[in-house]
């Protein structure tokens, strides 16, 4: 934190700031729109809006808290902040998962969206040809990391812009043009599914809501971060919510423009596209396009290349994001020092970048190891009942979401008790008001119902998905092991924290954002109740 | 840009209007929970949206 070190420069627009996160968060619901009605059938619009209402609550959490401690290292920073350094760890790593797993994840329904155009593409048919494909998009982007080129971000806002207007336009033609209400409620009625598939529907909704991280990340780099990042994070909220509640609705509901059949000629409703069908699941927005009328004549060929670009601008913030987390962890002494290594011509975090790459292409292999492999398909029939590779994928998506969430919200009632000189310009509303450790405080009463939204579905997904039950603790039991090795050959505290000075720390990050009267304010706060404290002791 | 994304917000509060109006038709029922939920979200982003323009425009004069 000194200030010697170099700073990112701080250049990023309102809008700069939507089409950022925008980027990372909109491109969910290509994946996840395709996995949800594979399990929740004539559910999923609940399962969406369930996992959309939790969504608000973390969403209102990371902008409270990007607000107020606007800095780069996003959940795993405030969680450090608020519970010390063993559950920032842990949380960091649960992060570093879910980074890992987009890589992976984004790169395959990249070229999910490809195969709707190119068949030669498609997974169960060409299984090298895909697996090819994804591992070199995995290749590629480890590549353009280290070189350290990043898509720009006026290349990332004219895609955000095309794609807030494509999605606008498809929900407006199908909900005037095929929506019929009776459709959903006949739907709803006929294909509800049983208790545990909407909870496994419920726990792969979540990953359609993930990627909050780059709200933190546009903090750091937004000028007055704590006056533009509220006003921009509850418009992108709102309308993902909006767009994933949207097609869900309108997939259960919608009279369908080219009528489909199965093998023996019945009539077919959208959502039996994908129960079974690892390569539907992989490209949903891109089907449904399709059926929209009048629209989907155009839709049909360029949505499958937007979803394209807009999931390999998703897996590259993986890549970026997993590099720079572990970057920040290793600092934090969290990590060793190795991730700071930096590339000596490229300048660029190049072993964290390598080893996050190693660890998706890892990741890759086990997923797509049952259509390569016929042995492995048996092996995965018996033992995870046939979970396929795209699924596998959602399963640890949503146990590092779910986990990393789970932190955040403590971490935020942490902070609000333990830090409430702080100035926040944004707060969740509804707080009780109350007196702790003789100061002044609000509880936020959101952010429990948030924690209690956000467990639960965690608790969905060690309960329904066999590979995410198992490799999702095995990941945050290996990541601890590693953690107290580290720690105990630097002679650091294994559970307890290393003495931070938050104070300076603070200051630092509000004078680096241009927060001036809120590093005043801040200032101030810390003085009266010095005072208060000094006056309290006998 | 002012002009485009006030057409933009327009149509969000009236589509959101439309899907409103077409899922009350058939009652306030769990079936058409997440219908409504959505006209509203859609009218309430179009509203925000349109004051925010507004007052940047007027802000601007």
């Amino acid at each position: 934190m000194s200030s010697d070190n170099p700073q990112l420069r701080r250049a990023v627009t309102p809008w700069g700031s939507f089409s950022w996160g925008y980027s990372d968060v909109g491109a969910d619901i290509f994946i996840g729109l395709g996995l949800v009605l594979a399990y929740a059938a004539g559910a999923s619009n609940f399962a969406f809006l369930f996992a959309g209402l939790v969504y608000v609550c973390i969403g209102l959490a990371y902008t409270e808290l990007a607000a107020a401690y606007p800095v780069a290292g996003g959940g795993q920073y405030f969680v450090l902040r608020g519970l010390g350094d063993f559950f920032g760890f842990v949380a960091g790593w649960a992060i570093l998962l879910d980074f890992t797993i987009d890589i992976t994840l984004f790169a395959w329904s990249s070229v999910d969206y490809l195969s709707q155009l190119l068949p030669p593409l498609l997974a169960s048919i060409h299984p090298w040809t895909h697996f090819t494909f994804v591992l070199g998009l995995i290749g590629l982007l480890c590549a353009l990391n280290v070189i350290g080129v990043r898509e720009s971000t006026a290349f990332q806002g004219t895609v955000a812009a095309v794609d807030v207007l494509s999605e606008t336009l498809i929900l407006c033609f199908g909900f005037l043009f095929a929506f019929q209400p009776q459709i959903l409620i006949h739907t709803m009625h006929t294909a509800w599914p049983s208790t545990f598939a909407l909870m496994q529907g419920t726990s792969l909704a979540i990953i359609s809501f993930v990627g909050l991280e780059s709200i933190s990340q546009a903090a750091q780099e937004t000028q007055r971060p704590a006056s533009v990042i509220p006003r921009t994070s509850v418009v992108l909220i709102i309308t993902i919510l909006i767009y994933a509640v949207g097609y869900s609705n309108l997939a259960l509901g919608m009279q369908l423009w080219h009528p489909l059949h199965d093998v023996h000629g019945h009539a077919m409703a959208f959502w039996q596209l994908f129960p079974g069908n690892g390569d539907n699941q992989g490209k949903g927005i891109a089907l449904l396009s399709a059926q929209v009328p009048y629209y989907g004549a155009i839709a049909q060929y360029y949505v499958p290349i937007l979803g394209a670009i807009l999931l390999l601008i998703s897996a590259n913030s993986g890549v970026f994001g997993s590099s720079r987390i572990a970057y920040s962890m290793s600092t934090s002494k969290l990590l060793p020092s190795v991730f700071q290594r930096i590339h000596a011509r490229f300048r660029t975090p190049a072993v964290s970048i390598f080893t996050f790459c190693g660890l998706a292409a890892a990741v890759l292999i086990f997923a797509a190891l049952p259509q390569l492999d016929h042995g492995a398909r048996a092996a995965y029939d018996r033992f995870f009942h046939g979970e396929d590779g795209v699924t596998f994928l959602g399963d640890l998506y949503a146990f590092g979401a779910a986990t990393s969430y789970s932190f955040v919200f403590i971490a935020l009632i942490a902070l609000r008790l333990a830090d409430p000189m702080t100035p926040r310009k944004f707060k969740i509303p509804f707080n009780i008001p109350m007196r702790f450790r003789g100061e002044r405080v609000e509880f936020p009463i959101v952010a429990v119902i948030g924690f209690i939204g956000i467990f639960s579905i965690l608790i969905f997904t060690l309960i329904t998905h066999d590979i995410g039950r198992i490799a999702g603790p095995a990941w945050v039991i290996v990541g601890i092991a590693l953690y107290f090795l580290y720690r105990r050959g630097k002679r650091l505290p294994l559970f307890r924290s290393q003495a931070h000075d938050w104070r300076s720390a603070q200051t630092h990050i509000l004078r680096n954002a241009g927060e001036l009267e809120l590093m005043d304010e801040y200032h101030a706060n810390l003085k009266a109740s010095d005072e208060r404290r000094r006056a309290a002791q006998p | 840009m002012i002009p485009l994304r006030v057409a933009f917000y327009v149509l969000f509060v009236v589509l959101g209007a439309i899907i409103l109006v077409r899922m009350l038709a058939y009652g306030v029922r769990m079936e058409t929970l997440t219908g409504i939920v959505l006209g509203g979200l859609l009218i309430a982003l179009g509203v925000y949206r349109l004051t925010q323009v507004f007052r940047i425009g007027a802000s601007r004069r």
